[in-house]
């Protein structure tokens, strides 16, 4: 749960991690040198902006990204088993039983000609000789367990006969199917309605301590992470730049661009003040906007948005420790820096 | 600023009784069967139920609600993009769409809409200084001469470059395109807009900066806003009255600070329990049960009592109307309603 981890027992430990686009003599990194480890039961939350490579460290830990994209990591092991120089064998291996993925869109997952009950029976063939009498129950018992009534009849449904919030479920009842070790979800309740949101925040936090799945939950929604997260890393323009336990990065953030995204978010929480309307209350902002990949500023990206900079940011900080498990990559940090 | 002292005045713009059904495109010999009995009756949707709103001049109100409760139908009526099936759209006291076709077209101005996504909503092959003064050219508000000189000022009053007038959208961001698409409702004048999801694309440090923009342009330019939104914590920050629906019908109506503190209605109140806020922190889920019923057969009685840990015997038998229970608050609940 905390940082003190131990390379045997993660589910998941990389260092050094870049995915690399090879473009007119110079190499774009989306993902810039990250390094991750989740241990088991663990929720980690993974939080940035648009373009800030997060779903891009995603697939690259499916072993998703495809040529012309360059993956390069100094240690990758997953589920005890090294994968940096994995074939695509070693990765079908993984995918779908150790180690599942859930999109944003369910649609992504979920093939629209085809029965949900065949495609269920279908992950469970591909990695387990089971008969089809007895798939057709571990399909019905996964959709039961991420909530949807009369499990049996949805079996027989077609995606496009589903809402919104039940094609998410039966896209996570699949990931579920075969009792991964990890789960990675990208940004997997963005596009659905508060209450439903909810319900599934609360089924994946009873699922994930009940089987000890640990869950990489990736988002740009820093009160979904509040909610849900054991850890936070805050990603900003390919790098992580603050990491730590969740109420402590919510707290007392040490990066500015944690700051800047936490005073630019809107509260809903009631107050007690009868009356304050909305009129002359500002939002503090972070000035300009996140640089597109090929125009990333050379050191601490964040430099040209950040009232803090000086002439040190030309060079890419560390990331260093502020207090136990609590890491920020920043020369000026909010919080001082423990030796 | 002249928020809380715009009671006792005429409001700017007011829906009375409005109504929105979307029925099923029928042909006449479907339509003749249907009377006969042979085929079933088609299905319509009733998008929006009854609804009265009246906003003051001045005012921001907030409309919430999830996918498919009508609050995006509620915006087009009120914007008169869409006729409404019942009801009356009064604009300053006038019933804006039973006057003369030219005398409504001048009004209709001062009543503009900023959509969600500003990309689909600007013509790809105008530049952006067209895109902006295309509307005030066709209605006379500025000539030829005057056009350069005008497009500057309104990208420099949305916080844009004067010198961006010569591109076109795809060469701007999405927090540009959304100033582009303000300054575009804005080149006519209007007295109000309706921003229907207006920051929801938008990444969280662009969000701030676009409502900060909106908050801004009331203050110089006294607008008067029904924002549209999904979003509570947006709402809670911009808005002075929040107006909630669920399935065509506002169930809940008060002051931002009612509202959010003292919330009456058992929807309200689950909406607001689990919207997930940086200041809970981590705990755990009670979330109400069942998904938002289809609006094609809406539940009896109250829409929400199919979900409703209060429900009573009469709340799937009659519909609870929208009554004070304080003051400036409204709630339509047998709860409350006593």
């Amino acid at each position: 749960m905390n940082s003190v981890h131990n390379a045997a027992q993660a589910v998941l430990e990389v260092t050094g991690l870049s995915v690399g686009f090879a473009q007119r003599g110079t190499v774009l990194r989306a993902v810039d040198d990250i390094s991750l480890h989740i241990a088991p039961g663990e929720v980690l939350g993974l939080v940035g902006e648009s373009g800030s490579g997060k779903s891009m460290t995603a697939y690259s830990l499916l072993g998703l990204v495809e040529p012309p994209g360059q993956v390069s990591a100094d240690t990758f092991r997953l589920c005890g088993k090294e994968m940096r120089a994995a074939d695509e064998r070693a990765w079908r291996q993984l995918r779908g039983r150790r180690i599942a993925m859930i999109f944003q869109d369910p649609m992504m997952t979920l093939n629209p000609v085809l029965r949900i009950d065949t495609q269920m029976v279908e992950a469970i063939h591909a990695h387990r000789r089971v008969g089809r009498g007895a798939a057709l129950e571990m399909a019905a018992a996964a959709l039961q367990r991420v909530g949807i009534a009369d499990a049996p009849a949805r079996l027989h449904a077609y995606p496009h006969q589903l809402s919104g919030g039940m094609r998410q479920r039966v896209a996570i009842a699949i990931a579920l199917l075969n009792a991964p070790d990890l789960i990675v979800a990208d940004e997997p309740t963005t596009a659905l309605d508060v209450t439903i949101q909810a319900q599934i925040l609360a089924e994946m936090q009873a699922l994930c301590q009940a089987s000890g799945t640990a869950l990489l939950w990736i988002t740009h929604d820093l009160a979904v992470v509040a909610a849900l997260a054991d850890r936070v890393c805050v990603m900003y323009a390919g790098r992580i730049v603050e990491q730590g336990p969740v109420d402590q990065v919510l707290a007392q953030p040490a990066h500015p661009y944690t700051r800047g995204l936490l005073n630019s978010t809107p509260a809903a929480a009631p107050s007690q003040h009868a009356d304050n309307a909305g009129a002359t209350r500002r939002l503090s902002t972070i000035p300009g906007l996140p640089p597109a990949l090929g125009e990333r500023p050379e050191g601490c990206a964040f430099r040209p948005r950040c009232a803090r900079a000086s002439a040190a940011c030309l060079q890419v900080p560390a990331l260093v420790a502020v207090s136990p498990g609590h890491e920020v990559r920043c020369f000026h940090p909010l919080a001082r820096v423990s030796a | 600023m002249s928020v809380g002292s715009t009671t006792g005045t005429m409001p700017l713009l007011a829906l009375q009784g409005v109504s929105k059904q979307f029925g099923s495109a029928q042909g006449w010999l479907e339509r003749g069967a249907a009377r006969l009995g042979w085929l079933p009756p088609a299905g319509s949707v009733q998008a929006v139920d009854q609804v009265d709103l009246a906003i003051m001049p001045g005012e921001v109100v907030g409309l919430v609600g999830e996918s498919g409760c009508g609050k995006s139908t509620l915006g087009r009526i009120a914007v008169g993009l869409t006729p409404p099936s019942a009801g009356e759209r009064r604009w300053c006291g006038e019933a804006i769409d039973r006057l003369p076709a030219s005398e409504r077209q001048r009004l209709q101005l001062g009543i503009q809409m900023i959509f969600q996504d500003p990309y689909a909503s600007l013509n790809p092959r105008l530049t952006v200084g067209e895109l902006i003064a295309e509307a005030p050219r066709v209605h006379g508000l500025i000539g030829r001469r005057e056009q350069s000189e005008f497009v500057a000022r309104s990208l420099q009053g949305v916080g844009l470059d004067a010198t961006m007038a010569s591109r076109y959208p795809h060469q701007f961001s999405g927090g540009q395109r959304a100033r582009i698409g303000i300054a575009r409702a804005l080149a006519v004048r209007p007295a109000f807009l309706v921003c229907d999801e207006a920051v929801a694309a938008l990444d969280v440090s662009v969000q701030a900066q676009v409502l900060n923009l909106f908050t801004d342009l009331r203050e110089q330019l006294g607008l008067t806003y029904l924002f549209i939104s999904h979003d509570l914590a947006v709402v809670r920050h911009l808005a002075d009255r929040v107006a909630v629906m669920y399935l065509g019908r506002i169930v809940e109506m008060a002051r931002v600070g009612e509202l959010f503190w003292r919330p009456a209605h058992p929807y309200t109140q689950a909406l607001l329990a689990e919207a997930p806020t940086l200041k809970v922190g981590k705990r755990q889920f009670i979330p109400i049960q069942g998904e938002l019923p289809s609006p094609l057969a809406p539940p009896s009685g109250c829409h929400f009592h199919p979900r409703c840990p209060h429900a009573m015997p009469v709340c799937s038998k009659q519909a609870p109307a929208l009554r004070e229970v304080a003051p400036g608050h409204d709630s339509a609940c047998h709860l409350t309603s006593g």
